[in-house]
């Protein structure tokens, strides 16, 4: 067993930030020193951050720890440290979403609504995290300001785009981070880097004052060592925006399966092979076996038309991707992170026909997958190919065959973010001493089911399958 | 890919890039071209996928009442 355990006392979940600061047992202001003073120590070997906002936080703990503790209680987020990707807004700096493009634009005016909502639940927010330039990539080997390294191999990749997020998490800088998933880039960090993260269903919060990339697909989402603390971020940053629409077609009040039920009694759980078997390596495959174990789950499945999910996904975001560029494109393409330019050009110069197509094989999709739902309440997948890949490989190996990485990382993420569904990712270690890193697996629920997706997290982690331990820097 | 295919993503690339206005770099052809390519293969196996005029894209338009009007 490779991986490093911690107490819990030293890198605290935000759970129990909240609870000491609650009962009077930790002021803000030192939960929020320690997360500085952890950052100081350990991101100059990950770089998982791209801007620190330490004294912004420090005033907020501040302010915080002047209200009696009767109005601390009302905030279930009290004195909790976060950060976020650097595609949100952040009032007084420019939303750099990953590029230097960015850096030239007026600063924001105003934090974006997730920050804010975290922000009101008594949360402080302690910085900006690295991504992909623009969020097309599942690295983060942004060219611009360097790569975000794995804490528990600073050889390795942290995944992406989201990769600051994961990595400033499993670092114990945060015990919380906000990301985005367009194609998987809140479950490939969270599978590389060894955390939680919840990717909820399309629509279901809203992305006003965010940097967007595919508007069609992209959804924010919480990162986290446990699903309690998913869920606590989950729960504060609901509600819809009339900025954003696509925040308008969920449910006003979500599903709850309360924890108190804990039993997964009734749930119908089935393992998804075919293009999930095919597309995962051997210890993707091996993650998957000891969850559908751990939870009974003897059926297995196949999501007929997987393949072409994906290349409709592959399709969509490189269109849009391309479009919503091509006034920089056109004046600056050479200002673009080299890693992203020639896709965004090539992106831009579809056919509509094409794109079209994609979307309505997108739809179609969707029935079947709203089909299978029928049949099953949950479905189990890995999160990628394999453990997170070496800095700078351009090719890994699957199954024997070597295939591109970067294009690649994704393959087992896209066909499902492409129909918007609801995704609890969970890191598996394996006890295999020639696995020393983690693979995630993928926890899929119908729309608007966040909720089963962190109840099952939750039976994992009781069970032991399941655990997020920060990296040992 | 057939050759005819990489003339025909070649002619692609010129001609919408002279209608975009966006210069294409003999640095960054072949990338955007191997890029074209891959979204073509994308395609082509979308063409498998059998679809009716019922299918419609996931596109909905959200109209917008005042109280969302800019500025």
């Amino acid at each position: 067993m490779a991986e490093p355990r911690d107490s819990g006392l030293m890198f605290p979940s935000a759970t129990a930030i909240a609870a000491a600061v609650h009962a009077g047992d930790q002021s803000p202001s030192e939960a929020i020193e320690r997360s500085l003073a952890r950052i100081a120590a350990t991101d100059a070997a990950i770089h998982a951050f791209t801007d620190l906002l330490a004294e912004r936080a420090r005033r907020r703990a501040h302010a915080l720890a002047q209200l009696p503790l009767e109005a601390l209680a009302r905030l279930p987020l009290a004195g909790v440290p976060f950060a976020v990707k650097n595609l949100f807004d952040i009032a007084g700096l420019p939303t750099r979403a990953g590029s230097r493009i960015e850096l030239d634009r007026a600063p924001a005016i105003q934090d974006a609504l997730l920050v804010r909502r975290l922000e009101a639940a008594g949360a402080v927010l302690v910085g900006a995290l690295n991504m992909d330039e623009y969020a097309y990539g599942f690295t983060t080997e942004n060219s611009h300001v360097g790569p975000t390294r794995n804490p528990h191999d600073p050889t390795r990749i942290a995944g992406g785009s989201s990769g600051g997020s994961g990595a400033a998490v499993a670092a114990g800088q945060v015990p919380l981070a906000l990301g985005s998933d367009t194609n998987g880039s809140i479950r490939v960090p969270a599978s590389l880097c060894g955390v939680l993260g919840l990717r909820p269903t399309f629509g279901r919060l809203p992305r006003t004052g965010t940097y967007p990339f595919v508007a069609s697909l992209d959804v924010l989402g919480p990162l986290a060592r446990s699903s309690l603390d998913l869920k606590l971020a989950y729960h504060a940053m609901l509600g819809s925006d009339a900025a954003d629409p696509a925040s308008l077609i969920a449910p006003a009040a979500p599903a709850q399966h309360e924890p108190g039920s804990g039993s997964l009694k009734g749930l119908r759980i089935a393992v998804l092979e075919g293009y999930f078997h095919d597309h995962a390596g051997d210890q993707a495959r091996e993650a998957v076996a000891p969850v559908a174990r751990a939870l009974g789950a003897t059926d297995h499945v196949t999501l007929a038309g997987a393949d072409a999910a994906r290349a409709a996904a592959f399709l969509i975001t490189n269109a849009e991707g391309g479009a919503l560029h091509l006034d920089d494109l056109r004046a600056r393409a050479d200002d673009f992170d080299p890693l992203i330019r020639d896709r965004m050009l090539a992106g831009a110069l579809l056919p509509a026909a094409w794109v079209d197509r994609a979307r309505r094989v997108r739809q179609r999709f969707a029935r079947e997958v709203a089909a299978l739902f029928q049949r099953f309440d949950v479905l189990l997948a890995a999160a990628g190919p394999g453990p997170a890949t070496e800095i700078g490989a351009a090719t890994m190996t699957i199954n024997g065959r070597s295939v591109l990485t970067r294009p690649n990382t994704g393959l087992l993420t896209q066909p499902i973010s492409c129909v918007g569904l609801p995704v609890c990712t969970v890191p598996v270690w394996s006890s295999r001493s020639d696995y020393r890193l983690p693979v995630g697996v993928q926890l899929i629920t119908a729309p608007w089911r966040e909720d089963l997706a962190l109840q099952v997290a939750a039976a994992l982690e009781q069970s032991g399958v399941v655990h997020a331990p920060v990296a040992a820097l | 890919m057939t050759d005819q295919t990489n003339d025909s993503l070649a002619r692609l690339l010129d001609a919408n890039a002279a209608v975009l206005s966006l210069s294409i770099t003999e640095e960054q052809r072949p990338g955007v071209l191997s890029y074209l390519a891959l979204a073509e293969s994308m395609h082509r196996s979308l063409l498998e996928i059998a679809l009716s005029p019922a299918d419609e894209s996931a596109l909905v338009f959200v109209p917008q009442p005042p109280e969302n009007a800019h500025g």
